[in-house]
């Protein structure tokens, strides 16, 4: 048979050879015979590819368009289809068809006729006998779904645990049928209009065979192939909608989990589950359905707290959502989201955003180099200006980073230096030199000679700011590899003290805590790895011993061995890898060490020499500072005491007459009208009224010095109510003139407080006044001295301030030298005067800013040299222990609740003797009294 | 003569002696067979120690069978195994020597044969061999990146034995055997050299015990001249079995420098580095040069590398002009006198039918006849040996501190893909120190992938002449000539290339479509794609 129709094929196809490959062009033969040479020529040019291309396109193009113009039909052999013979056989072929297929006994002798012998694999005829067969479906209870009645033809397509009833119609008189399922007999009986029936359920897929027996007792195999599908039931699919994608959280952070989960039949249940180091697994039920009602889809949200489950900064968390069906038939099918992995925050972690962030800078750093590199500066005025938009862009764009690197280190992020000033130099000199460039091409374009030039300057300050960015980068990642071994120390530390633990103990608490804390490690192993490996590219292979750190492989096989030994309970030799861990981390510790030191002397050398010369000359200039204050303090001290002793002389009748003037001026205050006063004015009446009674009570007390001051304030806030008044009463008289009146009446009050400070001042001498001829002559010696601490203070901030390797040394410590250089200049002023007062106060306040500012940079120093180098520095100029380096602060009237109870124990404290180290606060504040 | 020969020379001297040691002295203090068969067993020896390897298989041939159990037979039978490169038989031979007559102490000669033996049999056990197709010469390597040396080794050998065997008038018996080491440990294994003084001197090849063994190029961070060196120490090879080992160092070393070059089919010339041309020149002109009386017994006994530099380059030239006046007879003839234990200086005169003092005074006067160099000595560029670690970094051999940081910034333009702008900053360090083959490479390297391949040849052509033995700058030229369609240099630049640092994948891929016949371009196509190269884009 397939032979006869192939052959029909191959005859009914023979004329379509003649059209085949280069014969094509025979088609338009007869309508134009030369388009036809030039279509064959042209076919086989394309076939052959010996001629040049460009022929070959232009010759194919010519012919191409040639062709357009020739319709289809003008060429194709239609009418050869149309011949009488073709339809009279198609005719007779259509009514051959409908007879074999009206009659069942027609389409078997049909089939008979055309396989004639045909037997199935048992040797039984095979033979067209089942007209048609029919399937009713009974799903599984727990889909819940109605049965259906399928009029089969080929296969049933049936879920697992379907009781399917089937039904075979025979084409013949059959006596009996047989049917097998997938293998398995399945009994047939006779059921109404002489079908059979049968029933099976539905567990593996296979062939279907029916069999009849003839009326004449012959067995025959329906020739129709049948067979059943048994569909499994899927596994429920789930989908995490958050989070989106793995991420770093915090570990007190509320990570949102949602989920969405379907089945194709029913859920029955959706938990979460997150996966904490040491592999234990923390489960948490996020749904649940009854079996009566299962749920085909549901979705929802949940939160995880990593802190809340026993994580630990640093931990990696792997989360999914789980969800379970409710098929009884082959059990629950299950399944799962995808795996978010967590990390929680540490300060690895933020180290890496850091590196991160210093890289990225670096990259864009560098882009604006190769924009200004790569390219001349156009000689036309347009062409420069276009590239002038877009080289200052991309120098902004890197002036941005810079400034982003300082604003995470103001916020206190890990890695890289510590002193943000130095990226917002950089930043701030790039921007300025931008700016100048920027202002060159407003109004005319620059010439060509000033472009190259700014352009130049441009790129020198790009190439130092990258070179210094890529040093920084460099030792950040070695700095970071060193801390991520020191928390691995840490963790073998704290490993080896749980494996005793557990050879004491045997306590499955310390077991599962030892295998956090080995996950733990493995885990950090891992992230050392990968940070060694990306310090390739930042620090040269020079600097770091490439052997010491291939340990880190070995180190990692360590911690493997270890867990095997602990997976076979084998303590000794899990702690003997301990050991051998301890050893290989050791041997990179080392290795980072040594390298971090020789890429810090290699890569900041000079800035490191530069640095140590500008900390020796702070110190210096710190102890002249200070002794220079302490010999004017010494002044101050002894004129002051002169003065007191002068205002102690004041005698009984004296202070009574100015307690007096302090009453006259309480009691002209109190004739004021108060109900003229605001309540803002009302304020300002009590503390006037309240600093003339201290006023009188210091005086009563004898302690002119408070009075002074006392009386002082009174008058500033008197005078400030009778401007206010008399500004009101201007603009609002009030009835009957009650504001002009108040006005009045605070004005006189004020004269009369004006008259008491006048006479207090009076009373009181002018410490100045009380400098001995000995010590105006050291104030002036001082004076010269003084002048040169302040030159050098101006030499010092210009050397923090300077370009070291491209690099600002420490533009902040420049400032804060600058303002202590503005102290000392006021203090040099104030010896020239013989104002000991305010010489040794400029003097003290300068050297507070040094000293502060020493402390602020040895810290910085020691941070950044964590395995020590360069701490051994001299510290101090010898100014005693830390108490005499702390300053002493004096509190302020809002510092404290009880001020005036503050002063007043202060001022006891001064009749008495203080005690040393706070023997120069006191006369300091006596002193501030004083003025 | 190269520093690094001669340092190679100085740090071997000690293995030597110990090697001699070996062989000098009686074999084991055990009684030798007596009568002939002892005299037999001595002749053996001595035939071995003096390259005499056929006449000595001869002789342990016929003893084999009746003193099988004689201790110092199966010592000389180990000497014999061990020098015809069979390891596992020497190995036989010296335990049953030891096992007939124990050792008096760590000192027995036998000892130390037998630690040498163990430590060559168990570095080589991985080893695969590559054969020509004649079977004379053989390449051991290990399996793996060093295959790709073969082919190149062979032309080497082969190219050397055709030169020699005219030039020397003898021709070593096959098989020859080059055994090629992965690393400067795996050779200090096998010569008894500690792998801190071959990195110390450089020393990177020998010719002992009847084979050649050089250390694999990869060994290197820029590969080494490692074919001509293997023509080296072929021309060592050949001439200790011409003169029966009896050549003073001096004269192996002026005789393997001065033919070092012939396998590559160039005339017979000293090819002496700028560097050390500059002290010879240095030295004539101002009459400081070495006496030869001080070259001998070794030149490794001299003072300083600067002297020992110095000697290499003198007795090079001292062979050149010899060679030059006498021509290649006398040479042979000279040989073939030392073999006859006549003194090297005595032989030499006396085969150029003059005194030595005249040879002297003529070499001399023909020192100072040489043309003046045009530019100044260029800087000896040291031997880098790679580190374990994945990446090695050259810019710190940068001398000059200014260009040592603009190669830095075009380093890190050039691993952000900005080649352009790459070039810019290598070629301002270019301008501070245009001597300096790391810089004008990197200069080239930038240059190339700018799509600027002139300025990629004008940056390396003057390295080149200066640094001829810088791999990176040969590669270099060799893709920027493809580049610029010479073809024919492109060729000659990349095979002068891979004749130092075969690892490198760039002067492959130019090859692969440079090559002036299919089967080359086949075979360079394989290596570029193999060591990881695009054909398409060498």
């Amino acid at each position: 048979m397939g032979v006869v129709t192939a052959l029909a094929v191959w005859l009914a196809l023979r004329p379509v050879r003649a059209v085949r490959g280069t014969r094509a062009a025979n088609l338009v033969q007869r309508r134009d015979a030369h388009l036809a040479s030039e279509t064959r020529s042209a076919l086989e040019l394309a076939s052959q590819q010996t001629a040049a291309p460009a022929l070959v396109h232009a010759h194919a193009v010519q012919v191409r368009d040639a062709w357009r113009g020739i319709r289809p039909g003008d060429v194709m052999p239609w009418r050869r289809a149309l011949h009488p013979t073709v339809w009279g056989g198609l005719a007779a072929a259509a009514f051959t068809a409908g007879v074999i297929f009206s009659a069942d006994t027609a389409t078997s002798g049909a089939w008979a006729l055309l396989h004639p012998g045909e037997r199935d694999e048992r040797g039984v005829r095979l033979a067209a006998v089942v007209s048609r067969t029919s399937a009713r479906l009974s799903y599984p209870a727990y889909m819940q779904r109605p049965s259906v009645t399928v009029d089969e033809t080929a296969g049933i397509d049936a879920p697992r645990g379907t009781t399917i009833q089937y039904t075979v119609h025979p084409r013949i008189d059959a006596s009996a049928a047989r049917m097998r399922v997938a293998g398995r007999r399945v009994r047939l009986t006779p059921h109404e209009d002489h079908a059979f029936q049968g029933q099976f359920v539905a567990r593996e897929g296979g062939p279907i065979r029916i069999r009849l027996k003839s009326a004449e007792g012959v067995w025959l195999t329906d020739s129709q192939h049948r067979s059943l599908h048994v569909v499994p039931d899927q596994a429920p699919r789930v989908s995490l909608s958050s989070p989106e994608h793995d991420r770093t959280i915090e570990l007190e952070e509320g990570v949102r989990v949602a989920y969405d989960a379907r089945d194709d039949v029913g859920l029955r249940k959706v938990r979460l589950v997150v996966r904490l180091p040491g592999d234990r697994k923390v489960r948490r039920t996020l749904a649940r359905f009854d079996r009566g009602t299962l749920q085909r889809e549901t979705n929802g949200d949940s939160k995880v707290v990593a802190g809340e489950l026993g994580a630990r900064p640093g931990d990696r968390l792997e989360l999914w959502v789980g969800a379970e069906d409710g098929d009884v038939v082959s059990g629950p099918n299950q399944g799962k989201s995808e795996v978010r992995t967590l990390t929680v925050a540490s300060e690895a972690t933020r180290r890496l955003e850091t590196l991160g962030d210093m890289e990225a800078a670096l990259d864009t750093g560098l882009a604006a180099l190769a924009d200004r590199l790569e390219g001349a500066i156009p000689k036309s005025a347009d062409g420069a200006r276009a590239r002038l938009d877009r080289v200052r862009k991309s120098t902004l764009r890197f002036t941005d980073s810079l400034r982003e690197l300082a604003s995470g280190l103001d916020e206190g992020r890990p890695g890289g230096p510590r002193d943000p000033s130095l990226y917002r130099e950089m930043a701030q000199r790039l921007r300025r030199a931008a700016t100048r460039e920027a202002n060159a091409y407003r109004g005319h374009v620059p010439s060509h000679a000033r472009r190259v030039q700014l352009n130049t300057k441009l790129v020198t300050q790009l190439e130092d700011s990258t070179l210094a960015l890529a040093d920084l980068l460099g030792r950040a990642r070695i700095e970071d590899a060193a801390e991520l071994t020191k928390k691995l120390e840490r963790l073998r530390r704290e490993m080896h003290s749980l494996i005793q633990e557990l050879k004491r103990t045997d306590s499955p608490k310390a077991k599962q805590r030892l295998e956090a804390a080995l996950a733990r490690a493995q885990s950090r192993m891992r992230e050392l790895m990968e940070r060694i490996g990306r310090m390739g590219r930042d620090v040269p292979s020079g600097f770091v011993n490439a052997e010491a750190l291939a340990k880190r492989q070995s180190s990692e096989d360590a911690l493997g061995q270890m867990q095997k030994a602990l997976e076979r309970g084998n303590l000794d030799e899990a702690e003997r890898q301990l050991m051998d861990f301890e050893h290989r981390i050791g041997a990179i510790a080392d290795a980072l060490g040594k390298g971090q030191k020789q890429f810090n002397k290699a890569r900041f050398g000079a800035r490191q020499k530069a640095m140590a010369e500008a900390m020796d000359s702070l110190a210096g200039l710190e102890a002249e500072q200070r002794q220079l204050a302490q010999r004017s303090a010494a002044i101050r001290r002894r004129a002051a005491q002169r003065a007191l002793k002068s205002s102690e002389a004041l005698d009984g009748g004296q202070r009574d007459k100015l307690a007096e003037r302090a009453r006259q001026a309480r009691k002209a205050l109190e004739k004021l009208p108060r109900s003229a006063l605001g309540p803002r004015e009302q304020e300002a009446y009590e503390r006037a009224r309240q600093r003339l009674v201290d006023s009188r009570d210091a005086l009563r007390a004898g302690d002119v010095g408070e009075a002074r001051r006392m009386a002082r304030q009174a008058h500033e806030e008197l005078d400030r109510l009778a401007r206010d008044l008399e500004l009101s009463a201007l603009m609002f008289p009030g009835q009957e003139g009650r504001m002009s009146k108040a006005a009045e009446a605070a004005r006189r009050a004020t004269d009369r407080s004006r008259k008491l400070r006048t006479e207090l001042d009076r009373a009181l001498p002018d410490v100045k006044e009380f400098v001995e001829p000995s010590e105006r002559a050291r104030m002036r010696k001082d004076a010269e001295r003084q002048r040169k601490a302040a030159k050098r203070a101006k030499e010092l901030a210009e050397q923090l301030a300077e370009s070291a390797d491209g690099k600002p040394l420490a533009p902040d410590a420049a400032k804060q030298v600058g303002k202590a250089r503005k102290d000392m200049d006021k203090a040099r002023k104030s010896l020239q005067e013989h104002s000991p007062l305010e010489a040794a106060r400029r003097q003290q306040e300068a050297a507070r800013r040094l000293t502060e500012l020493r402390e602020k940079m040895e810290k910085g120093q020691r941070n950044q040299s964590p395995s020590g180098g360069g701490g051994n520095r001299r510290r101090s100029g010898g100014y005693g222990g830390r108490t005499m380096q702390q300053r002493v602060e004096i509190p302020g009237t809002d510092d404290h609740q009880g001020p005036d109870e503050m002063r007043r124990r202060l001022l006891d404290a001064m009749r008495e003797d203080p005690p040393a180290q706070y023997r120069d606060s006191v006369q300091r504040y006596y002193e501030e009294l004083l003025k | 003569m190269s520093a690094r020969t001669a340092r190679a020379g100085r740090a071997l001297r000690g293995a030597f002696l110990a090697l001699g040691m070996v062989l000098a002295f009686p074999v084991s203090g055990s009684a030798m067979p007596s009568g002939e068969a002892g005299k037999t067993v001595r002749k053996a020896r001595n035939a071995v120690r003096e390259l005499r390897v056929e006449t000595a298989a001869r002789l342990l041939e016929k003893l084999g069978d009746e003193h099988a159990n004689d201790p110092d037979v199966r010592y000389v039978q180990a000497l014999l195994r061990f020098h015809e490169a069979e390891y596992d038989a020497a190995l036989e031979a010296i335990h049953a020597s030891l096992d007939a007559a124990p050792a008096r102490g760590k000192d027995d000669g036998r000892t130390r044969l037998q630690k040498l033996i163990e430590a060559t049999a168990e570095t080589t056990d991985s080893f695969v061999e590559s054969r020509s197709s004649d079977g004379r010469f053989v390449v051991r390597h290990e399996p793996g990146r060093d295959e790709i040396l073969v082919p190149y080794a062979l032309e080497a050998m082969k190219g050397a034995d055709e030169a020699l065997a005219e030039d020397l008038g003898t021709r070593v018996p096959g098989p020859i055997i080059l055994e090629v080491y992965p690393t400067a440990e795996s050779l200090a294994e096998v010569s008894t050299l500690s792998a801190d003084a071959i990195r110390r001197t450089g020393t990177i090849a020998l010719c002992k015990w009847d084979r050649l063994m050089i250390t694999s190029p990869r060994a290197l961070v820029r590969g080494y001249p490692w074919m001509d060196t293997i023509a080296h120490e072929y021309v060592h090879l050949v001439l200790t079995r011409a003169s029966h080992d009896h050549a003073p160092v001096w004269f192996q070393e002026g005789v393997a420098k001065f033919l070092e070059h012939r396998w590559r089919g160039w005339p017979p010339e000293a090819h002496i580095d700028p560097a050390a041309d500059a002290l010879l020149r240095k030295a004539a002109r101002e009459d400081d040069l070495i006496p030869f009386r001080k070259l001998h017994p070794s030149i490794a006994k001299l003072p300083s590398q600067r002297d020992a530099a110095l000697a290499f380059a003198q007795v090079a030239t001292f062979f050149d002009g010899y060679h030059e006046a006498h021509g290649g007879a006398a040479l042979r003839e000279a040989i073939a006198r030392v073999a006859q234990g006549t003194d090297a200086r005595k032989a030499l005169a006396e085969a150029a039918g003059s005194s030595w003092n005249n040879l002297e005074a003529s070499w001399r006067a023909r020192l100072r006849r040489r043309p003046a160099p045009q530019s100044d000595a260029p800087r000896l560029l040291q031997m880098r040996f790679s580190q374990k670690s994945d990446k090695t970094d050259e810019r710190e051999e940068v001398e000059a501190e200014k260009a040592r940081r603009y190669v830095r910034l075009g380093d890190l333009l050039w691993d952000r893909d900005h080649a352009a702008a790459a070039k810019v900053e290598y070629g301002k360090a270019h301008e501070i120190d245009r001597d300096d083959p790391v810089v004008s490479s990197r200069l080239a390297r930038a240059a190339l992938a700018a799509g600027d391949p002139a300025r990629a040849i004008e940056a390396i052509e003057e390295v080149i002449a200066r640094h001829p033995d810088h791999a990176p700058a040969r590669s270099l030229m060799a893709a920027a000539r493809l580049r610029r369609g010479q073809t024919e240099n492109a060729r000659e630049a990349a095979r002068e290339a891979i004749w130092l640092n075969p690892f490198d994948p760039k002067p492959h891929c130019v090859l692969a479509t440079a090559a002036a016949d299919e089967e080359t371009r086949d075979r360079e196509r394989n290596a570029c794609t193999r060591l990881g190269g695009s054909p398409r884009q060498p």
